[in-house]
């Protein structure tokens, strides 16, 4: 009859051609160079959240030396006190730190999705498009390297870092698939190549980015590189990566003078790369990172430790980041309270490089090279300090502490101490912790795999000793 | 001579003779298509377009049955006649329940039939009740139709559930399909209000019923406008409407003029309404002795319990009485070329609480017109508008009794509680909160019969739902303080169109066979618009328009949602000798839903029935049956009700930027796993009539089988995503289903009328197939336990022990077998059992009519048996919340002296909350007197008016009362009080009607 072939036409006509309107669909996000940039506008927004960078990330590495939890129950602090305590539960109990295993991977769905379809993108010049592959690869990295550090000891624990990693995610996955994981040396492996392939691709005059640095340019990845031979000791290429990014960013570093006011004004120029989390600002405060121990914060969750401050000389200057307030709790002007105002996470500035050649150069005996950098970080917060002398393992050993000194609260502690194989050593410590001091090696020095995704993945293996 | 030998031999020859006439009704007309038919030997044939027959018999036949849809067969005496035998045919109004509308064909006799369909007649009984949307008239009226009533507040989405729960529920699974039914008025589908139009992670939250209220979109049908509703359960009545049968449909067909002289009919109904089972609290004597005890129990100053000498009802401040207002007018006539029908209607219900009122205003007109004799045009129109108010009032009357509403001065008490928690008096007189809404549903659809065998039919239909709300939070009062005024402007609209085209073949000369062939196509499409706008930090509050405010003060957000299908479906019937009934159906439906591949899947049925009364074997009618049949259907429907889901994997933008950029952010994963549900259902029935068709008795044994149920499945968090929608549940319903009908004797209707209705479900999770995913699954929430093997409806919670005599703290049975007072133990997911079960065992209802001539008297009895319901604890809290928030009365009873028996823990104000305790789980068991009816045929009485036509004096008691299966003494509150948080009422309504 007349119904079939109407039928017909309108089935395989566009009368059922209905794209969802709340929503792009995915084939029609990453078919234009205006979607795929904003998919890596998402995975950038990915690092701004409270459970990652705009909190958790940069303060759970410092409970182990460098800050001490305040509160008993309050439940935001329950994720600060379980590190600070070394007894974090496999269930994580309501703490908030287990999404540090879930938040990367929706920003590693994104960006594996983006680099999958760049390939058969017809749209932007050869340049923008490698300038988004290059972004693509450097956050993939970023997300892999900020796993493998919470969740995986460092790759010095075994020979050859063979030791398990995490799920190496360079495709996008299917939502039935179980990954298991895989070495840290294969992790490892993945961040250099994409990190060192996206030196090469990111371009910053594409014009789509307004030049602020919350975005990356080309320093920012030879500077990821450079701290990333640091974790594995590739002392040769960090030195090399390190000179290669301070040149790169051409940026000087924060001069005496306006050290203090640069924290308070909320912005270092000598800054390659800050997270926005300017988004938090309509929120009560609760969610900024002043609330962790903010000065001027009403209720801070933690304390500045004083082993921290025992490593400051009297007169150095980055004591003044640590005032004592009136009820005589420690807090710091790193990240001061403020009801108007959020100060957007360092994730790398300029005075890490300087301290990571540092650190390289006295690793392969270097020791001139090293002090030279020594003195640039520590002449500027101790005026009139003498060039620093020491060599061989000494030079070493100061160099780290002036590490400590100089990225406190940024978000390195744990990592560095376990990268190092050193053991944690502290003073001041809360009642409730279980070990004060902790020899290393031990499994405390990572956080265990949330019990929810080892039910969801039968695949992965849980991290000794929980 | 020649001449007589050969008529000799011809009657000598044949043996036969021919009969034939005219079959008419008592207007004269002809019957087209009337049965002729001799009942020994089943020959037969049917009128024609003149209602003429012609019928050639063996001279030993000695009756003829001549019959006709709805009206009173009769059998003459033919044995010796021949020639002309014409026949009147009289109107049977007993015999006009005997026609059951179905799917695309329209009416057809019942007996021929095949497919489970519940017809429900839409009697006073029915239509005098005060009530606003025709769903809540079904409770109890069709055996394995389960109204959901929730609240008592007028004008809220109800969810009616057709033979179980066959998806897995809302509670369980964070994204749903809807189990609503598909709701048709004349061919127009409805659309479902309670559908979750987007995929689980975009922001539907902006469109929560916070913002924007969900109103009933079957308020505009004015139930005096229905001729009668329908409802087809199993697969061979639904399968025509293919992806959107799989939860039952419900049919609603209204009123047509009729070919006569031009009738008007008024009705005028008017009632009032008063609250019942309404939750008793503490009066200001009782709470400060309950809220002192808690203070010194807890270490704390009694006199903090505030004062005594302040005591505010807060209900009666907040209640009014409630009244109901029905006008109705409507006019129908014509003549065979041109029938219509006029009908306005205008009602007020305003409910127990003050600013909670619904007014709605409806129309309809329908004409139907014969432009040929083979054409004719039929057409309908429904309009209406409403507004409902909906100020909360913030629960008023669970506010201590000792806070005085009004300070000193006059002025509305803004001080200490009222800070923060809205004065709901102050809120009644400065917030405003109304929704208007407007529907417009029309339709146009012509016929053409070429031939008497030949019928083609097109028809067009639209639905528009447009709802505006507009929602004031004061910054005078606690409800917008603290944004210094808040206004929110929500529009939801919804359109949607049908367009179908159909062929039927109907050969009427095969003599006893007799085939039906139908085609046809169909499109149809949905699109759906929610605008949310909002201000806040009002300047003045009398000034409450968003133009007032600086752009930073306001907030917008839109949603839109649209859908298109198009089908194409077939029916194939046989019959032999109205004996052996055959029914195949199949729909393909082909949607927009899965974008990218149009997913096209075809939904069928097959099914027979045999009358096996019309048997030789039968002709005796042992045991009394009159009528009987036995049927069988089994088929495969689905469920579309998953909102719009992209297959290909779905992006959506964030509102919240990253350096000044807006991102893309993934919501939703590839999912070639998801298609529709799928219900694969078989059924059984058997109908026999006893003593004269007057006691008919129906049963049917259901089993539908849900494939592919959907199911918000947690996946590995590597993916990206926490949870992907499949459809990996298996689900199992069955049970059966019983109505028993009474008719009186007479054909005038006099006599005593009833139907009872009950129905039994069984209902089990069969499997989660999560693939390679870990299986043994079970998750929990809000205490629900969703494991293979166990029943959907099962409610777990942990048992309560009652109060140990001797501490008075709270005892519970742990897993393991011991008791325990730890209620971080009690609260672990390992110690939940089954308690109860959310949807009831056995239900129906017994609706019966006794018509005395001028007096008819009815009833509808509803009665659940086997339910559980856990009730909101806020009123029994132990102390914990005693501060703030008024008490049920049962807190009286509490523990206070070693020795003590009693069910309520010590009062303390760190009471521990088990929300899953079995405390919280009440047995509802309950017959329900729904309604009460009388009316007066005042014109039999001998009361007259003019040349009036009809006169009626109604009187009406809906809702009268509950039997709970509950001990709870007088003075205390039991689940009859705390099933609803918004009590029920009963309303009382008079009316007159009055026709000419």
């Amino acid at each position: 009859m007349l119904l079939l072939p109407l039928l017909g036409w309108l089935s395989c006509g566009n009368f059922l051609d209905i794209e969802p309107q709340d929503e792009l669909s995915r084939a029609e996000a990453l078919s234009t160079i205006r979607g795929i940039d904003a998919i890596l506008v998402g995975a950038y927004q990915q690092l701004s959240f409270t459970d990652y960078y705009a909190q958790s990330f940069l303060f759970f590495p410092e409970m182990v030396g460098n800050l001490v939890p305040l509160d008993d129950n309050a439940g935001s602090v329950l994720r600060y006190r379980q590190v600070h305590d070394l007894n974090v539960p496999s269930d994580y109990e309501g703490s908030a730190l287990n999404q540090l295993y879930d938040r990367p991977f929706t920003l590693l769905y994104a960006v594996n999705d983006v680099l999958a379809a760049l390939p058969d993108l017809e749209e932007g010049t050869p340049e923008q498009r490698a300038s988004l592959r290059g972004e693509a690869l450097h956050l993939r990295a970023v997300a892999h390297f900020d796993m493998v550090r919470v969740f995986a000891q460092a790759p010095g624990f075994s020979n050859g870092a063979a030791h398990p990693g995490i799920p190496l995610i360079d495709r996008p996955l299917g939502v039935l698939d179980q990954p298991s994981r895989a070495t840290v040396a294969e992790i490892y492996d993945l961040i250099v190549r994409d990190l060192t392939e996206a030196a090469d691709l990111v371009d910053p005059s594409f014009s789509r980015r307004n030049g602020d640095n919350v975005w990356i340019e080309p320093a920012v990845v030879l500077g990821a590189l450079a701290r990333v031979q640091a974790y594995r000791e590739d002392w040769q290429s960090c030195a090399e990566f390190a000179t290669r990014a301070i040149t790169a960013s051409g940026r000087e570093l924060t001069p005496r003078e306006t050290y203090l006011e640069a924290w308070e004004d909320r912005d270092l120029p000598e800054t390659l790369w800050r997270i926005d989390i300017q988004r938090l600002l309509t929120s009560s405060g609760g969610t900024s990172p002043a609330r962790i121990a903010g000065r001027g914060e009403e209720d801070p969750l933690c304390r500045v430790s004083e082993d921290l401050m025992s490593l400051f000389a009297p007169d150095d200057l980055r004591r003044q980041l640590y005032p004592q307030d009136t009820r005589g709790f420690r807090l710091t002007a790193k990240y001061p309270f403020s009801p108007s105002a959020i100060f957007n996470p360092i994730y790398l500035r300029l005075s890490e490089l300087y301290l990571l050649r540092a650190e390289a150069n006295a690793a392969l005996n270097n020791d001139a090279l090293a002090q030279a950098d020594y003195d640039l970080i520590h002449q500027r917060a101790v005026l009139n300090a003498p060039p620093i002398t020491l060599t061989g393992p000494e030079l070493l050993e100061e160099i780290r502490r002036e590490r400590r000194r100089e990225l406190a609260l940024e978000g390195h502690l744990l990592f560095d101490l376990s990268r190092w194989g050193a053991d944690i050593d502290r003073d001041d410590c809360a009642g409730s912790v279980r070990f004060c001091d902790l020899t290393y090696p031990s499994p405390y020095f990572i956080l265990p795999i949330p019990e929810d995704a080892l039910f969801r993945n039968p695949n992965l293996t849980q991290n000794e000793g929980y | 001579m020649f001449l007589l030998l050969l008529m000799v031999g011809a009657a000598t020859l044949s043996a036969q003779h021919e009969v034939r006439g005219r079959v008419t009704g008592t207007d004269g007309e002809g019957l087209i298509g009337a049965t002729v038919r001799d009942p020994a030997s089943g020959r037969g044939t049917a009128t024609d377009l003149d209602g003429s027959y012609a019928l050639t018999l063996p001279d030993s036949t000695g009756r003829l049955t001549y019959s006709y849809t709805g009206m009173k067969s009769r059998t003459l005496r033919v044995a010796g006649k021949g020639g002309v035998i014409n026949v009147v045919l009289r109107e049977d109004a007993a015999m006009l329940q005997e026609v059951t509308v179905t799917a695309y064909r329209g009416e057809q006799k019942a007996s021929e039939t095949v497919g489970s369909y519940a017809t429900v007649e839409m009697t006073e009984t029915l239509t005098d009740r005060p009530v606003e949307s025709l769903d809540k008239l079904l409770e109890g009226v069709a055996a394995g139709v389960q109204v959901q009533i929730n609240t008592g507040e007028p004008g809220r989405p109800v969810q009616v559930q057709v033979r179980g729960q066959g998806s897995i529920p809302g509670n369980l699974s964070t994204f749903s399909a809807s189990t609503q039914p598909l709701f048709v008025l004349d061919g127009v589908p409805l659309f479902d209000v309670t559908e979750q139009p987007t995929s689980a992670s975009s922001g539907g939250a902006i469109f929560s019923d916070g913002n924007s209220l969900a109103l009933n979109p079957l308020t505009f049908i004015n139930p005096d406008d229905i001729q009668n509703i329908t409802i087809l359960r199993d697969a061979s009545a639904t399968a025509l409407y293919g992806s959107d049968a799989s939860n039952g449909v419900i049919l609603i067909t209204t009123k047509s003029g009729r070919a006569g002289p031009t009738q008007v009919n008024l009705s005028v109904r008017t009632g009032f309404a008063n609250p019942i089972n309404e939750i008793k609290y503490l009066n200001t004597e009782q709470y400060l002795e309950l809220a002192r005890e808690t203070a010194f129990n807890s270490g704390n100053n009694p006199a903090e319990a505030g004062p005594s000498d302040v005591d505010t009802d807060w209900r009666s401040l907040v209640q009014q009485t409630a009244t109901n207002t029905d006008i109705d007018l409507n006019l129908s006539g014509g003549n065979d070329r041109f029938r219509y029908r006029l009908a306005a209607g205008y009602a007020v219900l305003e409910s127990i609480h003050r600013s909670n009122g619904l007014r709605t205003g409806t129309f309809s007109l329908s004409m139907t017109a014969d432009l040929h004799p083979k054409l004719e045009l039929y057409t309908r129109i429904n309009g209406g508008a409403q507004r409902k108010d909906n100020v909360s009032t913030y629960a008023a009357f669970s506010y201590p009794p000792n806070l005085d509403p009004f300070l000193p001065d006059g002025s509305f008490n803004d001080q200490g509680t009222f800070l923060n928690r809205p004065n709901p008096l102050a809120a009644l007189a400065q917030n405003e909160n109304y929704t208007d809404s407007r529907n417009l549903n029309g339709t146009l659809r012509l016929r053409y019969d070429p031939t008497q065998e030949i019928n083609f039919r097109g028809q067009v239909g639209i639905d528009v739902n447009q709802n505006s709300q507009f929602r004031y939070d004061s910054a005078l009062n606690g409800s917008g303080r603290t944004r210094n005024g808040r206004l929110v402007l929500s529009d939801r609209d919804n359109t949607q169109w049908v367009a179908n085209l159909q062929g039927s073949y109907q050969p009427k000369s095969l003599g006893d066979h007799h085939p039906f062939f139908l085609l046809g196509g169909e499109l149809q499409r949905q699109d759906r618009f929610n605008l949310v706008a909002q201000g806040t930090d009002f300047p003045f509050d009398d000034l409450r328009r968003l133009a007032f405010l600086p752009r930073e003060n306001t907030d917008t957000d839109e949603s839109i949602f649209e859908r298109a299908k198009v089908s194409g479906y077939s029916e194939l019937s046989y019959n032999y000798d109205y004996r052996y009934f055959f029914k195949a159906n199949a729909r393909l439906d082909a949607t927009s839903l899965f974008g990218g591949d149009t997913q096209a899947d075809v939904f069928y049925a097959i099914g027979g029935n045999w009358n096996f009364s019309e048997e030789g074997f039968m002709a005796s009618r042992p045991l009394g049956i009159t009528s009987g049949r036995l049927g069988v259907s089994y088929g495969v429907t689905g469920n579309s009700r998953i909102g719009v889901y992209t297959a290909q994997g779905l992006y959506r933008i964030d509102d919240v930027d990253y350096g000044g950029q807006f991102p893309l952010i993934p919501s939703a994963p590839i999912n070639d796993l998801l298609g529709w549900e799928r219900k694969r259902q078989l059924n059984l029935s058997l109908q026999v009539r006893f003593i004269e068709d007057r006691l008919g008795v129906n049963f049917e044994f259901y089993r539908n089988l849900t494939v592919g149920g959907i199911f918000n499945v947690q996946v590995p968090n590597a993916s990206g995503f926490p949870n992907i929608v499949a459809n990996i549940a298996t689900i199992l319903n069955y049970g059966p289903e019983l109505t028993v009908t009474w008719r009186p004797r007479g054909a005038d209707g006099r006599g005593y009328n009833a139907r009872l209705t009950a129905s039994r479900n069984f209902n089990r999770l069969v499997s989660i197939d999560t693939g390679e995913l870990p299986t043994g699954f079970s998750t929990t929430r809000n205490g629900q336990i969703l494991t293979p093997g166990f029943d959907l409806n099962i409610i777990y919670g942990v048992p309560s022990l009652g109060v140990n005599p001797q501490t008075g703290d709270e005892e519970w049975l742990l897993a393991t077998g011991e008791r325990t007072t730890d209620a971080a133990q009690a609260r672990r997911p390992e110690n939940l059992v089954p308690l109860g079960r959310s949807a009831p065992e056995v239900f129906g209802g017994l609706l019966q009519s006794y018509d005395f001539g001028p007096l008819r008297l009815s009833a509808l009895i509803n009665f659940s048996y086997g339910s559980t319901v856990r009730v909101n604890s806020l009123t029994f809290t132990d102390g914990r919340q005693i501060g703030f928030n008024n008490q049920s009365v049962n807190q009286l009873d509490r523990w206070q002296l070693p020795g003590d028996v009693t069910d309520t823990p010590r009062l303390r104000l760190d009471a521990p909350l088990v929300s899953a305790s079995s405390r919280y789980l009440y047995d509802l068991n309950f017959i329900q007197l729904a309604t009460v009816g009388a009316s007066l045929d005042l014109r039999e009485l001998g009361i007259t008016w003019g040349t009036g036509r009809t006169l009626t004096a109604s009187f009406n008691v809906n809702n009268v009362g509950y039997l709970y299966d509950d001990d709870t003494p007088r003075d205390r509150n039991g689940v009859a009080e705390y099933r609803f948080n918004f009590p029920e009422q009963r309303a009382f309504v008079f009316g007159i009607k009055a026709g000419w």
